[in-house]
């Protein structure tokens, strides 16, 4: 018992003293873990690591699979099919014919390949820093890109698994691995919603009933001779009926994060001091992970014709090595089927690679500046045009973002009956607009090209809905004769730009004036309050059904 | 430690079993404690004989009771306890002696040796902690009075327990050796504890509040901080448990403990689950069925026995009825402990695994029935309300902490919260802020308002906040479920402002009596509409309009 827990507390320890010195820079925490288990690695046998790691590795499987909604897949995958294929294949050839080339073998250059080609939706989605980017384009992308490469990966465990037994039996793992993921998801159609409403939110149970379904897959899989990955997945997968998934993920998340760390701190534990053999490999794998497969992505979504911007921040946001390529590789260098120069190579490269990630999606707009020049063909801007429809105008307005409060202010200019023109780069939102009949341009406000082809010169008013600094920024620095009106966040941002414009939008001020009079109302008034809930819900009921029509 | 081969096909045949009982258990609304329990005697030797007690469920169980007394630890304010300390003290002490008695005198009274009567006094003297603070908070009860009292009489039980493993431990025989033996385990106490007092005022309010908003940094700190004391305490000889309470003890004093208690609450569940499980696994047929009559008039005497002192003497300093009824029937069962002890004395060659079989077997009937009593404490209350009216005289009195009423509550102290509290203090005489941020701590202490921190999700934040007192309720919270629950909450006269995110979330909050929805795009949006107009129509008079504003934001909003 004590030697556990000397284990235990040394663990966190370490990584509590190095998360509190990273927390001033607002770093991401892994490298810490990984950082920890360096140290701890000296002291202790890597090999009372491997336990640990195998229920760290299922806890995050467990995880990936329960975010994973099945249903969103059709809607998601489509946004970057056609980049991910392409960015998937080519930097997986790459990588696995540089392995080759080290003279490593067909199994670990695969690993390899699978290692690079492969970005991380855990890490991938944290860094992306508000919530905000999922909206935007280019978040949308990341996004549908690492769904689809989660599921490349969950497929690539299940074969590679089988193809290190004798090939009679490949067909039977197969086999059985899709079998077990086929009988996941008919858990999660047919029988899970009945026991979530047994359950009924007793936080207890459901603690007791995930981790049942965890640890029951997992022993399936292992009965039939799988991975512990593949079951660990499928019970994601089981269990990730909306709207429980999200229960079931808040109730898990402290478990989660706590064998998380153990994770991490025994990936870090099971670091030897590299080889340069190894260090070549992880730099290769660094560079084409870091350089070589943003750059095609970009390259591609370019060709497609997103805008640059959209595309830059996009392929930076997917440079980073998946902590499921990580579980991969643990799992197989345990099983003996990577070897360990591959595997030092994959770990190194891969804690490189989340600090560097960390950088690169924080600093991608200035990243993206840089890259601005870099144009190995004349971007078409095909999606920007191909949405737009602007005649030229004069005198006009133009609206940036078309949210609810977008939608209103129109409803108050159409009644003036001014031309509108709405720039907007979501594009959910955009098709709200197409349907509303108005001129739009879709694109990034951020990129000069959308502006132009708004016609900003002969504009009026210049409005902006969009709380975002750079995009207020932007405008303000546009030369025109329009009067301009931005939005900010909060009070302070506000007095930066006020003398630059002709208004700034605070929405909290704004909104607590309105509030304050309906406040007072109540305190003079008992029956105000009355009045108030009964005009609400009529014209609640009204909008709502108009809605349905 | 290496995983044995097999080791998720047990574990799942274990957790399974445990959900499914413990849903069916939730289902006839009987606790889990006895679902758990049940589990392990059914997959155990007892009964199929499929799962055999290993060291790792053992090892998982042991961690759990480590965490539940961290977890009382942070449950444990010690400013509240700070009024009805001396009660307490007397409460416990009472209870303590009486139960001692009653126990040895049973032993005695079934032919038990000297040494086995010993035994089961210790046994009969302590109330379990696991099933108390578990059934208690899970019926967020910990804050009421019959609450703070029950736990108040572990905390002092807890003491003594700690003393007595101690004791156990050491090879001491002769009473001097003996003497010197506390003497030591007194010593080493008191430097734990002087540590995590310590730490608590200086120490550790700066570590966290660093790292209070991100709620990973905040759980990993938590946790750290309670190994740390674990292994401390294991390293002097002491059990980790008390290295566990004394880690939780120190986070208590801290605002945030509130946001630790749900983060770790999960964990705990789990371990105690498995903790109880243990228990079922660990009992064997032979050993339970030596002196199953015995066991079960044991549990009578020790129920009926611990009721009643505790009632009489916490009717004597002068509580009400209620409060006395409700203490009693929480702290009337033999605590998980007396296994620790019973086992502790099978290796020491002390007992007999007879005598540690009927102790055991007590122990699960008492937690069994207990748990009833305590889940349905209201129940039973209504029952003998008439009986106890008549006990009841002017002179007694709850110490009950100052209860608000008509106040004003706002929950959320953002931008909107803030100018809203203003507004509301010039009519209320009290307005109460409750807010999960801890960058307003600071702010929100010194202000005049009643403050609490914390997260109005849980119940036990919603309780203090009475919120069905309050006269006018806004909430600032985006949660959905949130805004649902205090519409439902709040008294039918008081003004309900809630927040919405989008129309069917008001449309419903509407239905459910709201009087008004929040929906700050809605707001801003008609603003700007109205502005946006204005600048088209006569564009000098819009820039008039908006010159008041404008200023305001310029030169920063400090007051109305």
């Amino acid at each position: 018992m004590s030697e556990i827990l000397y284990l235990l507390t040394a663990v966190f320890g370490i990584s509590s003293a190095l998360i509190f010195v990273l927390e001033r820079y607002s770093h991401p925490y892994l490298p810490a873990y990984i950082g920890s288990g360096l140290v701890i690695g000296q002291f202790i046998d890597p090999t009372s690591f491997y336990s640990l790691a195998e229920i760290g590795i299922a806890f995050l499987v467990f995880i990936f699979g329960l975010k994973l909604e099945p249903e969103k897949l059709k809607t998601v995958v489509r946004e970057s099919q056609a980049m991910t294929t392409v960015q998937v294949t080519m930097v997986g050839l790459l990588t696995f014919l540089a392995g080759l080339m080290l003279n490593l073998n067909l199994m670990d250059s695969l690993y390899l390949s699978i290692t690079t080609s492969l970005s991380s939706s855990l890490i991938g989605m944290q860094l992306l820093n508000k919530e905000i980017e999922i909206d935007i384009l280019h978040g949308k992308l990341a996004e549908s890109t690492q769904l689809i490469q989660d599921l490349i990966a969950i497929t690539a465990v299940i074969t590679l698994n089988a193809m290190h037994s004798s090939s009679q039996t490949i067909i039977n793992h197969m086999v059985l691995g899709i079998g077990l993921l086929v009988a996941a998801g008919l858990v999660r159609r047919y029988l899970f919603s009945k026991i979530a409403e047994l359950i009924d939110q007793e936080r207890e149970l459901m603690v007791l009933t995930s981790l049942g379904f965890l640890t029951g897959f997992i022993a399936v899989a292992q009965t039939l001779g799988l991975s512990t990955v593949v079951g660990a997945f499928a019970a994601g997968v089981a269990i990730s009926k909306f709207p429980y998934n999200i229960e079931v993920i808040d109730t898990m998340e402290p478990l989660k994060d706590f064998f998380s760390v153990l994770f991490f701190v025994s990936i870090g534990a099971l670091v030897i001091f590299p080889s340069l053999k190894i260090l070549v490999i992880a730099v290769v794998l660094l560079v084409i992970s870091q350089v070589i497969k943003p750059a095609v992505a970009m390259t591609v979504l370019i060709a497609q014709g997103y805008d640059k911007r959209t595309a830059h921040l996009t392929g930076l946001n997917i440079d980073q090595i998946s902590e499921f390529s990580l579980a991969i590789a643990i799992q197989a260098f345990i099983a003996g089927l990577i070897g360990q120069e591959a595997f030092q190579g994959i770990i190194i490269a891969a804690s490189a690679s989340f600090l560097i990630s960390s950088y690169t999606s924080r600093h991608g707009e200035k990243i993206h500046q840089k890259l601005n020049w870099f144009e190995p063909f004349k971007p078409s801007n095909r999606k920007v045009r191909e949405k737009t429809s602007t005649g030229d105008l004069e005198d006009h307005v133009i609206l940036v973002g078309y949210d609810t409060q977008g939608e209103l202010i129109v409803e108050a200019l159409e009644e003036e009956e001014q031309d509108l023109v709405v720039i907007e780069n979501n594009p959910d939102r955009i098709n709200d607009v197409i349907e509303d009949k108005e001129n739009y341009v879709f694109g990034d406000a951020m990129d000069e090209s959308t502006w132009k082809e708004a016609c900003y010169r002969e504009a009026d008013l210049i409005l902006s809905t969009v709380p975002v600094r750079s995009v207020s920024e932007e405008i303000i620095n546009l030369e025109t004769e329009a009067d301009k009106i931005i939005r900010t966040e909060t009070m302070e941002a506000g007095a930066e730009f006020v003398d630059d414009v002709s208004y700034v939008e605070v929405p909290d001020l704004m909104a607590s004036e309105r509030l304050a009079d309906h406040i007072k109302g109540v305190m003079e008034d008992p029956s105000y309050k009355d009045e108030l809930r009964r005009r609400n819900l009529l014209e609640i009921r009204k909008i709502l059904n108009e809605q349905e029509e | 430690m290496v995983l044995a081969s097999g080791w998720a096909q047990n574990f799942a045949l274990i957790i399974t079993t445990a959900a499914i009982l413990g849903t069916a258990a939730r289902k006839t609304k009987q606790p889990t404690v006895i679902a758990y329990i049940f589990t392990g005697l059914l997959l155990g030797p007892f009964f199929l004989d499929i799962i055999v007690e290993t060291e790792g469920t053992q090892l998982l169980g042991e961690i759990g009771l480590s965490f539940l007394l961290f977890l009382i630890g942070v449950e444990i304010k010690l400013d509240e306890i700070r009024e009805i300390f001396r009660e307490v003290t007397f409460i416990a002490l009472g209870q303590m002696s009486v139960s001692a008695l009653l126990g040895y005198l049973t032993g005695q009274a079934f032919g038990f040796t000297f040494m086995e009567s010993v035994f089961v006094a210790a046994a009969f003297t302590f109330s379990s902690t696991a099933v108390v603070v578990k059934l208690l908070s899970s019926k967020d009860e910990i804050s009421t009075l019959p609450g703070k009292i029950g736990v108040g009489v572990l905390l002092i039980q807890d003491v003594a327990v700690v003393l007595i493993l101690a004791l156990l431990s050491t090879s001491a025989s002769t009473p001097s050796q003996i003497a010197v033996s506390i003497a030591e385990i007194g010593v080493m106490i008191s430097i734990i504890a002087g540590i995590s007092y310590l730490s608590s005022q200086k120490l550790l309010p700066k570590v966290f509040r660093k790292v209070s908003e991100n709620r990973q940094a905040f759980f990993i700190h938590g946790i750290t901080w309670a190994f740390l004391f674990i292994t401390l305490s294991d390293s002097i000889g002491l059990s980790t448990e008390i290295g566990a309470f004394f880690a939780g003890l120190s986070l208590a004093q801290l605002p945030y403990s509130h946001e630790l208690i749900e983060e770790i609450r999960p964990l705990t569940d789990f371990f105690m689950a498995v903790f109880f499980i243990n228990i079922g696994l660990g009992l064997t047929g032979n050993a339970l069925s030596t002196y199953m009559v015995e066991a079960f008039v044991a549990a009578g005497i020790l129920m009926i026995g611990k009721f009643a002192v505790l009632f009489f003497t916490i009717d004597r300093l002068k509580f009400t009825p209620e409060t006395s009824l409700k203490s009693a029937l929480n702290l009337s069962q033999m605590s998980e402990f007396s296994l620790i002890l019973g086992a502790l004395g099978v290796s020491k060659g002390l007992i007999s695994p007879e005598i540690f079989g009927f102790i055991s077997l007590t122990m699960i009937i008492t937690v069994g029935f207990s748990s009833y009593f305590i889940a349905f404490s209201e129940n039973f209350y209504r029952r003998f309300e008439h009986v106890l009216a008549r006990i009841d005289s002017e002179a007694k009195n709850d110490v009950e902490v100052e209860a608000l009423e008509d106040h004003a509550l706002v929950i959320g102290y953002d931008f909107i919260g803030r100018r809203s509290a203003e507004i509301l203090e010039d009519e209320f005489e009290d307005v109460m802020v409750v807010d999960r941020n801890s960058a307003n701590v600071n702010e929100l202490s010194r202000s005049g308002y009643e403050y609490v921190y914390g997260d109005f999700g849980h119940g036990e934040i919603r309780n203090a906040s009475q919120i069905n007192k309050a006269d006018f309720v806004m909430s600032l919270v985006p949660d959905f479920t949130v805004n649902r629950k205090i519409v439902e909450e709040a008294s039918p006269d008081a003004a309900v402002f809630v927040k919405a995110s989008n129309l069917d979330e008001a449309a419903e909050l509407y239905d459910l009596g709201a009087h008004y929805v929040i929906q700050k795009n809605e707001l801003v949006g008609e603003k700007m509409g109205e502005y946006v107009k204005l600048f088209l129509e006569d564009e000098e008079l819009f820039h008039e309009e908006v010159e008041k504003d404008r200023e305001r934001i310029k030169w920063g909003d400090r007051s109305v």
